[in-house]
């Protein structure tokens, strides 16, 4: 069985899944959450409703005594993510899978196809997000535009130099920082699934994208999806760096995982 | 106690798992204690500057970073952080997961072929239920005790802007028994992690793989706290009925004791009535 066909097997089985339409409602959730902005703001951009859901929130000094703020709307859609991609490499695993393992003949391309197949998965799940944000933005009257209205994220965001950006500066932080950072982290819980229990590979991934909540610096895996922060915005996170930390880890997954799996022990496999 | 309980229990506190749900609490917790003595460092050197500098202007007590200000369910710190997004999680974790794995296993079907599926159920309830409780109530616990080492204890005045309000559930026991308070907190984080674990049962054998079991309890509440965030946002004032963040001592919004209660007898009656239905009626698919 050549990678191709490995690749196309991944794709048919992998995607038809009930769960991406099982999270459309909780997408309309987190966008729900906008809307009294969008009531008092006038020309609400798709973007605005994009950035609404990958905002993330402003930088919290944790023991300041402050309540607890969590940003749920984000949480939900990254952690989403997690949850939408955490079983199919443990069901090729430990199910009627381990019969296309057997016959595929090369482990580093079987876990190369679960790779390839969780970036594809990450944007059919993205193309979900983006999708309730345009079915949002059209019921509510806004523009189908590439940019921002810096009045929409002055509301949310008090605290932070929001500013007008042009459309690929917004594609850059709204579409491919967010994209990345979930195929990334993604990625890792793929990988730590052969390492360690697969509710301790969540708790790791979804821990690190709380860490990069609550402590300001771009090189915490998950901080490149919080656009707030970026130095677009007068924030710590450089788009470059973050772009950089996404394409290590997507890679060291991705290698960390091959040799991993190379000696793995399929037949004692269980959750 | 009879011996299918006794055998549960047996199982549940004895799981690899039980034993990793109490080491993530109890990392949790040792999160919230290192940040809590690194401020008791910081403000006893304070006190003492300010004693050596103006002995007269300094008038007593601790500024309110006292034991009861500090504690992992009222304090945010990076371990509290974790505690409260986490603990639906470390509920269902030591044992939650045990159906789904003896009804696939088929260990369900010589169990009730020898002592019925009401009796296997009542077990598997109690054993969900203590087990749930011990880490989620322990973990709470064991912070109050070793917090109470190290954090000044002082009973606490409303001119230090305490956390807890008047109204919230038990504040008057806040403002004159504060230990009492923090003990009745610990018991009911005990019954918010026995309920909550006790979801697992109503998610039977739904999923395939044991890690969406373990992660229902917590996917159930997230989801509940949205919609409760939503209905807040289109009626204003509501008191906090969101599981999530009731388990709080001192949450960001009013929660009086029959919102907490109400709840709480709310996700009891959805763990018991569908888990027991999950349990004795339904057939493995």
């Amino acid at each position: 069985m050549n990678f191709l066909k490995l690749f196309s097997h991944d794709l048919r089985c992998g995607l038809r899944r009930k769960r991406y339409l099982l999270m459309l409602p909780i997408f309309a959730l987190a966008c729900a959450s906008f809307l009294r902005v969008v009531k008092g703001t006038p020309g609400i951009t798709w973007m605005d409703w994009v950035f609404h859901l990958f905002a993330g929130m402003e930088p919290q000094v944790i023991g300041s005594g402050e309540a607890i703020v969590l940003p749920l709307g984000f949480l939900a859609v990254m952690g989403g993510a997690l949850l939408v991609n955490l079983d199919y490499l443990l069901n090729d695993l430990t199910a009627s899978g381990q019969q296309v393992l057997i016959r595929c003949g090369s482990r580093r391309g079987w876990f190369l196809s679960k790779c390839l197949w969780n970036l594809v998965s990450c944007g059919v799940y993205f193309a979900g997000v983006l999708l309730v944000a345009a079915v949002f933005c059209l019921a509510t009257g806004g523009e189908a535009a590439l940019t921002n209205t810096p009045a929409a994220q002055y509301w949310e965001f008090p605290f932070t130099q929001i500013r007008p950006l042009s459309a690929g500066q917004c594609l850059l932080i709204g579409i491919v920082l967010p994209y990345l950072t979930m195929a990334a982290l993604c990625a890792a819980q793929m990988t730590l699934c052969l390492f360690c229990k697969p509710v301790l590979a969540f708790l790791s991934c979804s821990g690190a994208l709380l860490v990069s909540l609550y402590f300001d610096a771009g090189w915490i895996p998950g901080s490149g999806a919080i656009l707030i922060r970026t130095s677009l915005f007068g924030g710590t996170v450089e788009p470059g760096t973050a772009i950089l930390v996404d394409l290590a880890l997507l890679l060291g997954s991705a290698i960390a995982g091959t040799i991993r799996f190379r000696k793995q022990n399929i037949l004692s496999a269980e959750e | 106690m009879s011996g299918t309980l006794k055998s549960e229990l047996w199982k549940a506190f004895h799981s690899k798992m039980f034993l990793l749900a109490l080491a993530a609490g109890l990392l949790m917790s040792a999160a919230n204690i290192l940040q809590n003595s690194a401020t008791v460092a910081e403000m006893t050197e304070n006190t003492l500057r300010f004693l050596q500098e103006d002995p007269e202007r300094f008038s007593g007590g601790h500024g309110g970073f006292s034991l009861f200000m500090l504690w992992l369910l009222i304090y945010f710190s990076l371990g509290a952080l974790a505690f409260d997004f986490y603990w639906p999680i470390l509920a269902a974790l030591p044992y939650g997961w045990s159906y789904l794995k003896e009804r696939r296993s088929g260990v369900y079907d010589q169990l009730v072929t020898r002592m019925g599926k009401k009796a296997y159920f009542r077990a598997k309830y109690a054993a969900v239920f203590l087990s749930g409780g011990a880490v989620v109530g322990g973990t709470a616990l064991f912070d109050l005790l070793v917090n109470a080492l190290i954090c000044p204890v002082e009973t606490p005045n409303i001119m230090d802007l305490p956390p807890v309000s008047n109204g919230s559930c038990l504040s008057a026991l806040y403002f004159h028994a504060p230990w009492l308070f923090c003990l009745a907190f610990c018991g009911l984080a005990f019954l918010w992690g026995g309920v909550t674990g006790t979801l697992c049962l109503a998610v039977g054998t739904l999923p395939r793989l044991q890690v969406f079991v373990i992660l229902f309890p917590y996917l159930l509440y997230y989801v509940w706290n949205m919609l409760y965030a939503q209905l807040r946002v289109h009626f204003g004032y509501l008191p906090l009925l969101s599981p999530l963040l009731l388990i709080q001592a001192s949450p960001d919004y009013f929660n009086p004791g029959w919102a907490v209660f109400s709840v709480m007898s709310l996700v009891a009656l959805l763990g018991s009535v569908i888990g027991y239905w999950q349990v004795t009626k339904r057939e493995f698919s």
